[in-house]
C-alpha cells in the first residue's frame, strides 16, 4: 500500500505537469492560429517546421490537441483507479469501467496525435519516412499494445468481480 | 417450514449461527451458493430434508 501511495503522488505530479504544458501549448497555438503567423513559435509536425496556417493545419492541430487531452484524461482515470485501490475497492463496476476508459483513451490518444501529423507530413513533403524500430516505447504500436492491455485487464477485473460477488453471496 | 415449526427468522439465524441479514439473502433467493455446513445446520434445526427448503428453478 505504501508503494501505491508513492505511485499516486507521481501521477499527481504528472497530471499537474501535463495540464500546465497543455494550457501553455493551447494558448500559444490559439495565438498562432488567430494571427496566422506560426514562425515565431517554432512549431514542427513530424520534423517539418510550420510557418503559415491553413485550414488543414488547423484541423491537424485540433486533432492533436484532442489526442493530448485524451492522454491527460487517461492519466486522470488511472489516478482515480489508484484512489479506489487505496480505499480497497478492487473488483467493482466502477474499477472495471475505469480500466476500460483508460484503455480506450490510451488507444485514441496516439491515433489522434500521430496519424494527423503523419498525414500532414506526407501531404506537404510528399515523402514517406519509415523507421525500422516500429515497436519502440514512443511508437504508436507500443501505445496500442499498452491500451489493449488495459482493455483486457478490464475484462479480467469483470470476471474477478463476478467471482467476488459469488463469494460474498455464499451463505 | 419456519411457519410450520412456529419459529421466527431471528431465532433460526441465531440457532444456525448466521446473521439475520444473511438469512434474509437465503430466504429471498439472492444467495449465489450455500455451504453444506449451513444447509446441514438449517435442516438440523428445522428437522427437515434439503429438498424441503430448496428447489430447482430452470433459468429463463
Amino acid at each position: 500500500m505504501k508503494k501505491i501511495k508513492q505511485f499516486q503522488t507521481i501521477l499527481n505530479v504528472v497530471i499537474v505537469f501535463s495540464i500546465c504544458i497543455m494550457v501553455i501549448s493551447v494558448l500559444g497555438l490559439l495565438m498562432g492560429l488567430m494571427t496566422g503567423n506560426m514562425s515565431k513559435m517554432n512549431v514542427t509536425i513530424h520534423g517539418q517546421e510550420i510557418n503559415h496556417v491553413d485550414a488543414v493545419l488547423t484541423i491537424v492541430i485540433l486533432l492533436m490537441a484532442t489526442g493530448y487531452g485524451f492522454f491527460i484524461y487517461s492519466i486522470y482515470q488511472l489516478k482515480k483507479l489508484i484512489d479506489m485501490f487505496i480505499r480497497k475497492e478492487f473488483f467493482t463496476d466502477l474499477s472495471v469501467k475505469t480500466l476500460r476508459i483508460i484503455g480506450v483513451s490510451m488507444l485514441a490518444s496516439p491515433i489522434l496525435i500521430q496519424v494527423p501529423g503523419y498525414a500532414y507530413g506526407i501531404l506537404n513533403s510528399a515523402t514517406i519516412h519509415l523507421k525500422i524500430s516500429s515497436i519502440s516505447p514512443e511508437s504508436i504500436a507500443f501505445s496500442i499494445i499498452i491500451s489493449l492491455f488495459f482493455i483486457i485487464l478490464s475484462y479480467i477485473f469483470n470476471e474477478a468481480k463476478i467471482i467476488n460477488d459469488e463469494n460474498e453471496l455464499t451463505i | 417450514m419456519l411457519a410450520r415449526r412456529k419459529m421466527r427468522s431471528n431465532e433460526l439465524a441465531e440457532r444456525i449461527g448466521i446473521t439475520t441479514a444473511n438469512l434474509s439473502i437465503l430466504k429471498t433467493g439472492k444467495a449465489k451458493a450455500i455451504r453444506f455446513s449451513t444447509l446441514e445446520a438449517i435442516c438440523k434445526v428445522l428437522e427437515c430434508q434439503p429438498g424441503d427448503i430448496i428447489e430447482y428453478i430452470a433459468e429463463k
